[in-house]
């Protein structure tokens, strides 16, 4: 699996630098690719993701309580952005306290569903950022 | 990656685009509601109060209210923000603060030659020459005294 980490512009302010994944070579980041699946179906919720990303770089800080936590291993800052139950995302992260974050990819977040584990394209961008999340403690 | 060598900075026209066409009016929303909830979650922290202690202290019975709360996704009602600053004691809403004065300043420029009278009477401001005797006036006028008897600006 080959990847980079780049800063992203622009979320990237005073209070938090925010991060996301390129595969391979490829041109878009991992957010990039999730931003594209989901903004036909889901515009409004894909423009609140990304100006409460744009808080959080630049006013807040990310802050604990603006994300799910315990969604990856223990230990490993694998969350989610805050979504309730009425939200039709689901946008997975990795947060290194409240100045970085590594945002990844998700998905559309079936109501019928109890846990991720019931959705294949969830588990697939979970499991994805577990591993990342791993290989940085690793090499941190 | 993460060997040491700075990282690359990334700009996305997609991204670009989307918030380019987000209302600053939306935006500000969105910023309102997460510096609130990071102002509860401050003040929580000053208290050493968990979630429950908070949701007892607003006499709410559901838990997940206060994580939607702290989430800074919730969009308060005023009755809410008004039971949060009782229950932790800080200001969430600047109602009834004397907001900042608007002051409006203007210039007038009297002329004239006082050498007939020493004194002069200029929106309730009392003129006169220095050295001049001063008659009794009542309080409402206020009293400059002059050192020319050309001119008089009042500010």
């Amino acid at each position: 699996m080959k990847y980079k980490l780049v800063k992203l512009s622009s979320f990237s302010g005073n209070e938090c630098s925010i991060y996301s994944i390129l595969l391979n070579d490829e041109q878009e980041t991992l957010l990039d690719k999730f931003i594209k699946e989901n903004k036909d179906t889901f515009l409004s919720e894909i423009k609140n993701i990304l100006q409460r990303l744009r808080t959080i770089g630049y006013k807040t800080g990310a802050r604990i309580d603006f994300f799910k936590l315990e969604e990856g291993n223990p230990g490993d800052g694998v969350c989610a952005l805050y979504d309730d139950e009425e939200s039709n995302l689901r946008l997975y992260c990795i947060r290194y306290g409240t100045q970085l974050v590594v945002v990844g990819s998700g998905g559309p977040k079936p109501k019928e569903i109890r846990a991720l584990q019931e959705d294949e394209k969830l588990t697939e961008e979970n499991y994805f950022l577990k591993r990342v999340s791993a290989q940085i403690t690793q090499r941190i | 990656m993460m060997n040491g060598k700075t990282m690359e900075t990334y700009t996305s026209k997609l991204i670009d685009d989307l918030l380019d066409s987000i209302d600053p009016i939306d935006q500000e929303k969105v910023d309102a509601k997460m510096l609130l909830a990071a102002k509860v979650a401050d003040a929580m922290k000053v208290k050493k109060w968990k979630n429950k202690d908070l949701l007892k202290a607003v006499g709410k019975d559901n838990p997940s209210i206060i994580t939607k709360w702290l989430s800074g996704t919730h969009n308060f009602t005023v009755d809410t923000l008004i039971e949060l600053q009782h229950a932790l004691n800080i200001k969430l809403l600047a109602l009834g603060e004397k907001e900042d004065e608007v002051v409006v300043s203007y210039n007038k420029t009297v002329s004239q030659k006082v050498q007939s009278s020493p004194i002069m009477v200029c929106d309730n401001v009392i003129f006169w020459m220095k050295g001049q005797s001063l008659p009794s006036f009542s309080s409402r006028f206020s009293l400059t005294a002059l050192n020319s008897p050309h001119s008089i600006t009042q500010t």
